[in-house]
């Protein structure tokens, strides 16, 4: 499947719906999508995981990137949905101790978070 | 059956999705499972970010990947042009020595919150066995990892 990435707004957040392979090609891309929202002043991201068909640790290091600098920013950063295989990265990599993985976006955008 | 899969690739972002779906492609021909291709998948995906992150020498790398019995092996090679010794020679063929010391690798365990230095956490977590051999003389560095395919 082909990268794409999409933003809409709901309330405080500004949903991230990205799909394809997030790797060493893409990337730039997406880190470069997400600085794009927070410097517009998007402050509380919920990453859409649903249709990302592959995760590895470059896409894992701009997450947490942006996740620096949402904190600075007082901003927030969770995740939602994705395959069994992009939740064992998750898992292997302790990313779940940074920030929220959520089993859907319903559950992310609960009023509690 | 045995099944091989040899690809040289340019150094460039384009070439790890290539080989990862080629290399995905021929395993789910084989009737592997889509767990076990996912962890392959993802242990070549890092193996190949680490070369066209950090690899010095050489504007190719290649990629051999073969189907033996119950197991998948594969060796990123990277460094120097021409000639590549054959699979035998492996990674023996090379100086051997921890994964932490490579210089190549961001080695040792990233803390959490660490924007880098996640490929070797992933890489050993998701195959069954792995090692990294320097090629002193070419100045690069083959990546051996097998993944059974029974998961």
């Amino acid at each position: 499947m082909d990268f794409s990435v999409h933003q809409r707004r709901y309330g405080d957040h500004t949903i991230v719906a990205v799909a394809g392979d997030i790797d060493v090609e893409t990337s730039p891309r997406l880190r470069e999508f997400l600085i794009g929202l927070v410097d517009d002043g998007a402050r509380h991201l919920v990453i859409d995981l649903g249709g990302v068909t592959f995760l590895d640790s470059t896409g894992i290091g701009v997450m947490i990137g942006v996740l620096h600098r949402l904190r600075a920013a007082n901003g927030t950063m969770s995740c939602a949905g994705g395959s069994t295989a992009v939740r064992s990265v998750f898992r292997v990599t302790q990313l779940t101790r940074v920030f929220a993985l959520h089993d859907s976006l319903d559950q992310a955008l609960l009023p509690a978070h | 059956m045995t099944i091989v899969l040899e690809m040289t690739l340019p150094r460039s972002a384009e070439s790890a999705p290539l080989v990862r779906h080629a290399l995905d492609a021929s395993l789910c021909g084989l009737g592997v499972t889509s767990d076990v291709r996912a962890d392959i998948a993802l242990a070549l995906g890092e193996a190949c970010a680490n070369v066209i992150k950090h690899a010095a020498a050489g504007r190719e790398y290649e990629v051999r990947a073969r189907v033996e019995g119950e197991r998948c092996v594969v060796e990123v090679i990277d460094g120097g042009a021409g000639g590549i010794e054959p699979w035998d020679a492996g990674p023996t063929s090379g100086r051997s020595r921890s994964v932490a010391d490579s210089a190549a690798w961001d080695g040792g365990e990233a803390p959490v919150t660490a924007e880098s230095g996640r490929g070797l956490q992933l890489m050993r977590a998701f195959t069954d066995e792995f090692h990294v051999a320097d090629r002193v003389s070419r100045n690069g560095a083959i990546v051996h990892f097998e993944r059974m395919l029974a998961s």
